[in-house]
């Protein structure tokens, strides 16, 4: 094990995440507002919302990629501003968009990234090889990234994100565009990851997804928070695509509006 | 088309206005663009205006300065790249045909700083060469308008042929061009201020006899035969007669352009993943740890990535040429103490260090979470600067030994030369944190980003310059003091130099560390491209 995964623990007793008064504004929009979260540690929690609705901000705030205008977020018990070294050693990142080193190989991605966060070199070949395998990436595993399908990159920032096994891992959209065989292995993978106590924070717009691998969600629209909780209290019995959608209010459409479509001519 | 144009101008406008509106750094690139380009478009038409009315050789001047200055404009813009204010790429899904994207894009370029120099030159080219006669007036007025055109189809076909080319098969050949392209333009400058005393009369009639075999030297005719209406007319038309030419590669090259790959890969090109030879031995006497992995991971990059690769090398062959090429042209080294400045490779450092954090893209953030703060960032990139210049520090100076025979200066030179890449390196990383810039995501090698990022780049790369120039007055002055005396007491006083440059360094790398410590998060959102 590496130095970096044996210093930087979670502080025993905190939730993975907790966000208190976090707000954001962009020019007159506000993004995130007076945001208060508790994510449980070990949960598999689902970051639900519509466009729109401050998921990303979020999730990027966390992560220490945006500062907040307001409020405070910790990971596992340390404050993400304040104590952001730590913080950044305790979590796995994969950000939308993802922004990867196009000229390096996946492999000497990963390489780096553990050199960086000072893991033994031969553990990162070998966790590197392992990852590389269940991303189904190994045959392009030494070509440039930026010659990789949406859907390779998204598995390759995965691997990376998975490489130094952290604490907490936070997901923008981490299934868009990947395909469905390894959709399957990344969700085993995530599985296995939580069952040994790893935190799981990701933000989706696939209900069924989200019904079926969390056990927590929250739910946001307008950059506020409108429910938070474990997943059978939210679904109420239902389905939760229903409870969502009664949450957020399905967007009417007006029969009158929208004529134009009707017409065949262009 | 001419709605196309219309919305494609509004929407250059629009957007140069919400730069005017947002980050401090994008106002200070607008204002600077837009000072420069007053500044330099009013010593255009002072000069201009001049020479036209009491230069003895103005005719001449003006036949050779239309075809000069559209082949600089076409060599400048192949190394700048494309405009990336509007992307030709964004509007490929668009319903527009290759004759309205061409010449709505075409006038969208027109809007911006730029075109207030090229009409200030103009002006001055009409008030110096203004005959008497209205026809006169009327025929040189129609030749700056052809021009003005010629210049502007010209480059940005060229641009955009390298950007197109960038991201296909020509990539190579792409890459080539525009570091050719910047370095003869360099190289012109080179010469030309060289041979300023043979400017002469005949020199002028000597090239403008040349010169007027070209479409704008044609232009050029037409405006000196004002005395000859059908004649000049007839030059005016030879000079026109291109342009429709121009018009349609333009828009050729416009399409390629804008159907080119957004994303330049490696086409799936399998790459070795062992390194052989020096660059192994480049990477294994780097230290291990985070400062070593992300200066390795710079200088991987910067080879592969066409855009660095491209900076890289002319940073070099215009650093190492200032020295080198000079003597080159003159014939001979007059004097063997020359060996001294062949490592002196400030420019070439800094020039290639010029916003390192900015070409890095907004993939720093993965090292950022990685764990690299502040000062693992800055060393990392001072010693990535140091690298890849050492071995041309070293070697350049034998060259000059070899070219003047003056080997006992080569200790002094080469100590001078470690002091030049540690200060380079610190002056480097210090304006690459104080103003990191977002290099725009384009397969042009050189693409060029927001209007006015060029003007403050090169605003940082002129500072950088002056406090390298101040901060080393006194070691030259001791060095020179020094040589005149002997060469073992020049090679005790070059030590003065490493002192020198490592006081840079640690002040560059603390500016920078200063910078940005508890600020990577918005380091990463400065270097973002906005899309």
């Amino acid at each position: 094990m590496g130095q970096t995964e044996a210093v930087n623990q979670p502080v025993p007793g905190w939730p993975a995440i907790v966000a208190r008064g976090l707000s954001k504004q962009f020019g007159s929009h506000m993004a995130v507002k007076s945001l208060d979260l508790d994510i449980p540690a070990g949960s598999f929690c689902g970051l639900l919302g519509p466009n729109g609705s401050g998921k990303t901000t979020t999730l990027r705030m966390t992560a220490g990629l945006l500062r907040p205008d307001a409020g405070q977020v910790w990971v596992a018990g340390h404050e993400t501003w304040t104590d952001p070294v730590t913080v950044r050693k305790l979590l796995g990142v994969v950000p939308d968009p993802l922004n990867l080193f196009d000229r390096l190989s996946a492999r000497e991605l990963l390489q780096h990234l553990g050199e960086l966060r000072g893991i033994d070199r031969a553990e990162v070949t070998s966790r590197s090889e392992e990852l590389l395998t269940v991303m189904d990436l190994t045959d392009s595993a030494d070509e440039q990234i930026g010659g990789y399908s949406h859907g390779m990159r998204k598995k390759t920032a995965i691997a990376a994100a998975l490489l130094h096994r952290p604490a907490v891992l936070l997901l923008d959209e981490p299934f868009e565009g990947v395909d469905p065989v390894s959709a399957v292995a990344v969700r085993t993978m995530l599985d296995r990851y939580r069952a040994a106590g790893g935190t799981v924070v990701f933000s989706s717009h696939a209900m069924d997804l989200v019904d079926r691998m969390c056990d927590f969600v929250a739910v946001m629209a307008k950059g506020e928070l409108l429910a938070v909780g474990p997943i059978e209290e939210l679904r109420g019995g239902g389905r939760l695509e229903d409870a969502f959608i009664s949450m957020i209010g399905a967007s009417p459409v007006d029969p009158a509006s929208l004529s134009w479509l009707d017409n065949s001519a262009p | 088309m001419i709605h196309a144009a219309w919305s494609l101008a509004r929407l250059k406008w629009a957007l140069l206005r919400a730069a005017v509106k947002g980050s401090a750094q994008q106002r200070i690139q607008i204002g600077l663009s837009l000072i420069l380009c007053v500044v330099f478009g009013l010593s255009a038409f002072g000069v201009l205006s001049t020479l036209g009315q009491r230069s003895a050789s103005a005719d001449q001047i003006l036949i050779v300065l239309l075809p000069a200055t559209v082949i600089a404009i076409g060599l400048l813009s192949s190394a700048a790249g494309v405009e990336s204010t509007i992307d030709a790429r964004h509007l490929a899904a668009e319903p527009l045909t290759r004759s309205q994207l061409g010449t709505g894009l075409l006038v969208s370029a027109v809007v911006g700083p730029p075109t207030l120099l090229a009409l200030l030159a103009g002006a001055g080219i009409a008030i110096g060469w203004s005959g008497s006669s209205p026809s006169g007036l009327l025929i040189l007025f129609l030749a700056i308008l052809g021009w003005l055109l010629t210049l502007l189809l010209f480059s940005r076909t060229m641009a955009n042929a390298v950007g197109a080319w960038s991201s296909g098969r020509f990539r190579q050949v792409a890459q080539a061009l525009a570091t050719i392209s910047a370095l003869s333009v360099w190289f012109i400058v080179q010469v030309l201020t060289r041979q300023q005393a043979s400017w002469t009369a005949e020199r002028w009639t000597e090239l403008a006899e040349i010169a007027k075999w070209t479409p704008p030297g044609q232009l050029g005719l037409a405006g000196t035969s004002s005395a000859e209406p059908a004649q000049a007319v007839v030059h005016l038309l030879l000079g026109l007669s291109w342009l429709p030419l121009l018009l349609w590669l333009n828009m050729i090259s416009t399409e390629r352009l804008a159907l080119s790959s957004p994303r330049p890969g490696s086409g799936g090109r399998k790459m070795r993943t062992g390194f052989q030879g020096l660059r192994s031995g480049v990477y294994a006497a780097l230290p291990h740890g985070a400062v070593g992995a992300i200066a390795a991971r710079t200088i991987r990059t910067k080879f592969r990535t066409p855009r660095q690769a491209v900076n890289t090398i002319t940073a070099l062959a215009i650093g190492a040429g200032i020295f080198v090429v000079g003597p080159l042209l003159d014939g001979e080294i007059g004097d063997p103490r020359t060996v001294m400045l062949g490592g002196l490779l400030f420019f070439a450092v800094l020039f290639d260090g010029n916003n390192s954090f900015g070409v890095d893209g907004p993939a720093l953030w993965m090292e950022i979470q990685a764990g690299a703060d502040a000062r693992v960032l800055a060393r990392a990139k001072a010693l990535s600067s140091i690298v890849v210049m050492a071995v041309p520090a070293l070697v350049l100076p034998v060259g000059l030994a070899i070219m003047s025979g003056g080997w006992k200066w080569l200790p002094a030179a080469w100590i001078l030369a470690v002091g030049s890449l540690m200060g380079a390196a610190g002056v480097s990383v210090g304006s690459a944190a104080l103003a990191p810039v977002a290099v725009p995501d384009s397969p042009n090698p050189l693409a060029a980003g927001d209007t006015g990022q060029g003007c403050l780049a090169g605003l940082m790369l002129s500072l950088g310059l002056l406090v390298l120039v101040l901060a080393s007055a006194p070691v030259a002055g001791a060095v020179l003091y020094a040589s005149s005396r002997s060469a073992l007491l020049t090679t005790i006083a070059a030590l003065l130099g490493p002192v020198v440059g490592l006081c840079l360094l640690w002040g560059g790398t603390a500016t920078a560390v200063t910078r940005l410590s508890g600020r990577e998060s918005d380091l990463v959102g400065h270097i973002t491209p906005a899309r």
